[in-house]
């Protein structure tokens, strides 16, 4: 196998969106909207509201539809804050709220705080808001819903004409030539995700789809997937942040087990692989050459100390300054004690020397005095002494002592006891005890060195068979590495085993330890009449302790781990085809496994201290898997059909010639269908599943996020538009609920 | 270039009765007058909406205060009467799926052809088994939490 090409892996930074495009009122409403009747066209969406005049190209405004209600603690007023205000203000980022629930507006005071930011913007000074609107709901709203919505629009602000229309069904109408061909569109949106057929450029909303998962869907599944993968990750994931990793990592796969059987393949994990470095400070010191880096990009301050070398020098000359002292220490104190040593020995030959000059009481008096016994005792402590002083010169003279170490003679155990006195009897019996440690350790010795010549012998022996017969040689030391890593093994299994109280293994052990410690064991020989207990008088009894014992066993694997290591080694050195990750190591290693590959990638190689590398997340599996749910929501635990499967269902019905001028229009629009990939995707799997040689065409929306109020607009604009919209008179008469079906938006029937 | 629109005038009136004197003295550019100013949080000004004169609004009207949730809605709509064929926010809400489902390894996410009998994870191989047989409770729920299978105990 050859080496894995490294692949340099692009690092890719976090960012959260702190801010955004601010508005402030338009000032060319008077000279040249006042007193028109320009439509206001709304592009209603959970994600971002677009707003702005129909006769216009583009929305005036776009921004989240997020408000903000609270109370300012500092100048004590009351706030509301609309869309990119809420950047203002960190207090108004935790209480903004969308007025949507799923994909229906549903806080009417929110939506009404919505639509005054945007009238205020469009510098509107008028007592009421004098111009048609037309605003965008979701497919078949709850009739509840759109109640309120025109409610507010004709008491609030007294318009004088309503519209609605679906979003998706604009942006088709946008990017369409022929406004009355046939198509299919695939609306991925914030919250949901739409397939509206369109017959004869009318939404065909009997037929249309929901499938409840949308790009929020996906930044939660992205973030709860970084959770699982990651549990103790430093820092905590935002969900802004798993809707940042979500819009820029994810892409749809064209063959999603192929994707999936490609990551397993190191080469082509690279590719896929992508790492996302999240901010974080590396460790700060005060030291005095700091240097502070403001980074604009991470718009955080990090403080990095700089450890010049003449800091490394300093330190490591304190270190050695240090040691040195110690040693210094050492060493003076063995001086002393050397010396203390001396002058003890000076003192005890001089009282033994007194021996020969002072009457023999009074030396015993002495002797008595200076804490001995008798004089054997005097003698005994002046040779340690001796020896004492003598270690301490050899040491530091460096002399090897144990070269000149004689042989210990043993006279009297020659002379036999008859012709010896008491005292030397008892010498006799020292002596004797002395020669058979003596001899013992004589014999140890031998045997060691019996045994090293052994142990050559073999290898010798061993050696020669490898070049006589490489073959055999080498297949037997397979064979028996291959033992050893099985018992390895098995050793491993038993004590896993063992730790499981409800396994077979536990079970044994537990029936032997009862029956060990009965009075009544069950014994196989009570036939025989034998009552007497006989454990232990055969050394193999005792073993049955070593089985019960769960502990480890440290010096069979020892011994095991040792005879593998020197199997592999030989096995490195000889056979061409065993290489360092073949080794029972490395198989263990596990930086090597998978979790590991998918958890921190590959190069460079992870190191749990560096604070970088553990603010480090890598998005593979995930980049694919996120948008594979479309396809497969069954991924998440969502109980729907995927996207291919309703489309099919959607388009059945249909006849053959209307199914081939559907398919030859299939438009993808919507935030969430900005994924790359998604086109080549579906082209791919319309051609699984409908006929061959059908002309089957995906396109996407030019500006999937803009597009629908583009389309609006343009709809907005149209001769008839005013007779489809509901005029303040009809909703007093008709109701709220009331609108008139115009091929872009719901169906409506009457309640009676 | 066209000039910044302050906001001074429109912040000092905190009225809401004063009509038409928000306007601030700068001179009209072509098509879009507004100009963005791109904020980050150590500059900015926050328009208060509170304060800001709206005179577009009818005063006597205040939208309704408690905000229903979409469960709410839903609960208020009238079925029976309509025909089967009419789409309605529930019935267009996608089936469940007929095919047999695809089988994925709750920990990497690659093809799971085994499930284990004692948590009922679903894993790749025999690595990922070792790693599940150490998981303890709560990761074990969490891992099932993603797929929508974590026992829920009301």
């Amino acid at each position: 196998m050859e080496d894995d090409d490294f692949i340099e892996q692009p690092i890719y930074a976090i960012s959260e969106k702190t801010s955004s495009t601010q508005y402030s009122p338009s000032t060319d409403y008077r000279s040249k909207f006042k007193n028109s009747s320009t439509p206001i066209v709304i592009d209603n969406g959970s994600y971002n509201c677009r707003a702005g005049w129909g006769s216009e190209k583009s929305p005036r405004f776009v921004f989240d539809n997020q408000v903000a209600r609270y109370r300012d603690r500092k100048n004590n007023v009351s706030v509301v804050a609309v869309g990119p205000e809420i950047y203002a203000d960190p207090a108004a980022k935790a209480t903004a709220r969308s007025p949507f629930d799923s994909n229906v507006v549903c806080d009417m005071e929110r939506m009404e705080h919505v639509l005054d930011y945007i009238f205020l913007n469009l510098g509107i000074d008028t007592p009421t808001v004098g111009h048609p609107i037309l605003m965008t709901e979701p497919a078949c709203v709850p009739k509840s819903s759109r109640k309120m919505m025109t409610e507010l629009l004709f008491e609030c602000y007294s318009v004088p004409s309503v519209s609605y229309g679906i979003d998706s069904l604009f942006s088709f109408y946008a990017n369409q030539d022929k406004k009355n061909g046939d198509g299919i569109v695939i609306s991925a949106g914030h919250t949901a995700t739409h397939i509206i057929p369109v017959i004869g450029g009318k939404g065909a909303l009997d037929r249309t789809k929901r499938l409840n998962y949308g790009g929020t869907q996906a930044s939660e599944y992205m973030l709860k997937l970084m959770q699982l993968k990651y549990p103790t990750f430093p820092t905590k994931v935002t969900s802004a942040q798993a809707e940042q990793l979500m819009h820029e990592h994810i892409f749809v796969a064209e063959d999603y087990q192929q994707i999936l059987t490609d990551i397993e393949n190191r080469q082509q994990f690279q590719k896929i692989d992508r790492i996302v470095q999240f901010p974080f400070s590396p460790l700060v010191r005060f030291v005095w050459s700091t240097t502070v880096q403001d980074d604009h990009a991470n718009n955080q301050h990090q403080v990095i100390e700089t450890k010049t070398e003449e800091e490394l020098a300093r330190q490591a000359a304190r270190k050695e300054e240090n040691a040195k002292r110690l040693r210094e220490a050492a060493a003076k104190s063995r001086l002393e004690k050397l010396v203390q040593r001396e002058q003890q020995h000076e003192a005890f030959t001089v009282l033994k020397e007194l021996k020969g000059t002072v009457k023999k009481v009074e030396w015993l008096a002495q002797l008595k005095e200076s804490g001995f016994d008798n004089e054997a005792d005097l003698d005994a402590t002046i040779k340690k002494l001796e020896e004492g002083i003598q270690r301490a010169r050899n040491k530091e003279l460096g002399i090897d002592e144990n070269d000149d170490k004689e042989p210990p003679t043993f006279p009297l155990l020659e002379i036999p006891d008859d012709q010896l006195s008491e005292a030397d009897k008892k010498e006799k019996k020292k002596q004797r005890l002395l020669k058979a440690g003596y001899d013992a350790r004589q014999r140890a010795k031998k045997a060691k060195e019996e045994d090293k010549a052994r142990q050559a012998e073999i290898a010798r022996l061993d050696d020669e068979r490898r070049i006589n017969y490489p073959d055999e040689w080498l297949s037997d030391l397979k064979q028996k590495r291959k033992a050893t890593v099985e018992r390895i093994k098995t050793k491993k299994r038993l004590a896993s085993e063992l730790a499981d109280r409800r396994s077979h293994a536990s079970q044994l052990r537990m029936r032997s330890i009862a029956s060990l410690a009965s009075d009544t064991p069950a014994s196989k020989r009570r036939k025989r009449g034998a009552e007497e207990d006989t454990f232990g008088a055969d050394d193999e009894d005792w073993m049955v302790y070593r089985e019960i014992n769960r502990e480890e066993e440290s010096e069979d694997e020892e011994e095991d781990m040792a005879s593998l290591n020197h199997y592999e080694s030989l096995l490195l050195q000889h056979d061409p085809d065993f290489l360092p990750e073949h080794a029972f190591e490395a198989e263990q290693d596990p930086t090597n496994t998978l979790l590991h590959l998918l958890k921190h990638g590959m190069y460079p190689k992870y190191d749990a201290q560096d604070i970088g590398l553990s603010h480090q997340l890598h998005v593979n599996v995930e980049r694919v898997r996120v948008p594979e749910v479309l396809f497969q929501p069954s991924i998440i635990g969502l109980d729907q059909a995927g996207l291919v499967d309703n489309i099919n269902d959607i388009v059945r019905v249909y006849d053959a010639s209307r199914k081939q001028s559907i398919v030859k229009n299939v438009f993808v629009t919507g935030g969430f269908g900005l994924m790359p990939g998604l086109a080549p995707r579906l082209q791919k799997t319309f051609q699984e599943n409908f006929n061959v040689g059908w002309d089957i065409r995906v396109k996407t929306a030019s500006n999937p996020m803009e597009d629908a109020w583009r389309g609006a607009a343009e709809f907005s604009m149209n001769d008839e538009f005013s007779k489809l919209s509901i005029s303040k008179a009809e909703y007093e008469e008709y109701g709220g609920e009331y609108i008139k079906e115009h091929g872009l938006g719901n169906v409506f029937r009457s309640s009676s | 270039a066209p000039k910044r629109n302050t906001r001074r005038a429109a912040v000092a009136t905190p009225s809401r009765g004063k009509t038409a004197s928000v306007t601030p003295s700068i001179q009209e550019s072509s098509s879009r007058s507004t100009t963005p100013q791109s904020v980050d949080s150590f500059s900015v000004q926050q328009m208060n909406l509170l304060q800001v004169p709206r005179p577009f609004k009818n005063k006597n009207y205040s939208a309704p205060k408690k905000a229903r949730s979409l469960k709410q809605l839903l609960a208020q709509e009238k079925q029976p009467d309509f025909d089967v064929d009419l789409p309605t926010y529930q019935n267009i809400e996608s089936p469940p799926s007929i095919r047999p489902t695809k089988k994925y390894c709750d920990i990497t996410g690659l093809d799971a052809k085994y499930t284990d009998p004692k948590t009922g994870l679903r894993y790749h191989n025999a690595e990922v088994y070792q790693f599940i047989k150490g998981l303890g409770v709560s990761s074990v729920q969490a891992y099932l939490g993603s797929r929508n299978a974590a026992v829920v105990l009301k």
